[in-house]
């Protein structure tokens, strides 16, 4: 329900554009940091399929998602209950919080759609978003699945 | 998550080829996205000045900001981390992590400062990540 807080078992996945991940060195912490006018950081609850295996999950996320998806970006999956615990230190009120899109003009409905919030802006984002990076990326998927 | 590679005697010029053909790389990645800026001039040329004054530091992993800065971040054994966001002034936007010894404890720092002064502020965090491989 839009406004709940996600289960800590549960996870999500952020998507990370190409100009923010390097084959080798992994995924730059500028992928989790707030832009402009932005509040939260959008993700995507997983177990909102709660039939479907995580393959079918992440697809269920690429079909759904209205960023466009390049080849070359990637989707960086957290654990929520594991990132708070890791960031309780520095963030007192981060949260995961269901946000589901309806559907809108030619996009479908997106039941996964979340934000991540309590993530600070200037001048310490850069700092956070590096410790997201560093310390609570759980897997790395690739942006679109090679056919 | 991978670590930096490190940087043989000799291998300086193979990791600026690399970091060339990398910027090529994000332009192209920029073109394709309406969201971020080309790689801007100066802050490309604060980045080439920067990685040209540690010839025998480790490669970075090379990035590109929305706002078109670069950003490299060099990372090394035990957490030892420092990311750059290269302002295009001749300052940039650090990030520091380190290990303190004998410890789980990761100290965590960031601020601006020159370039210069970021190469201090690393030393006297103990990160040797831009001296030497």
């Amino acid at each position: 329900m839009t406004g709940d807080d996600l289960p800590n078992e549960d996870h999500a996945v952020r998507y990370v554009k190409p100009s923010q991940f390097d084959e080798e060195e992994g995924v730059d912490g500028s992928a989790f940091q707030l832009r402009q006018n932005e509040s939260g950081l959008s993700v995507h609850w997983l177990e909102c399929f709660e039939d479907l295996l995580k393959p079918q999950q992440l697809d269920e996320v690429r079909r759904l998602s209205r960023l466009t998806i390049s080849r070359n970006g990637r989707l960086a999956e957290v654990s929520v209950g594991r990132t708070k615990q890791h960031l309780k230190e520095q963030l007192l009120d981060i949260r995961f919080i269901h946000m589901p899109l309806n559907a809108e003009g030619d996009y479908e409905a997106d039941p996964s759609h979340s934000e991540i919030s309590g993530l600070p802006d200037f001048p310490d984002e850069e700092l956070i978003g590096d410790f997201i990076a560093e310390e609570c990326i759980e897997a790395v998927h690739p942006g679109l699945q090679e056919t | 998550m991978a670590t930096a590679s490190k940087n043989p005697p000799g291998n300086t010029k193979k990791i600026h080829q690399t970091y060339a053909r990398r910027i090529e790389e994000l332009r192209g990645f920029a073109a394709a996205d309406a969201e971020c800026a080309d790689v801007r001039e100066a802050s490309e040329a604060d980045f080439w000045s920067f990685v040209k004054s540690i010839p025998s530091a480790r490669k970075a992993g090379l990035f590109l900001l929305d706002n078109g800065n670069l950003r490299a971040v060099w990372k090394g054994d035990d957490k030892a981390h420092i990311g750059l966001q290269f302002l295009g002034d001749r300052s940039a936007r650090y990030v520091i992590f380190k290990r303190r010894p004998a410890s789980e404890k990761v100290s965590r720092v960031s601020g601006i400062d020159t370039l210069d002064g970021v190469k201090k502020q690393a030393r006297a965090f103990g990160i040797t990540l831009l001296e030497n491989g």
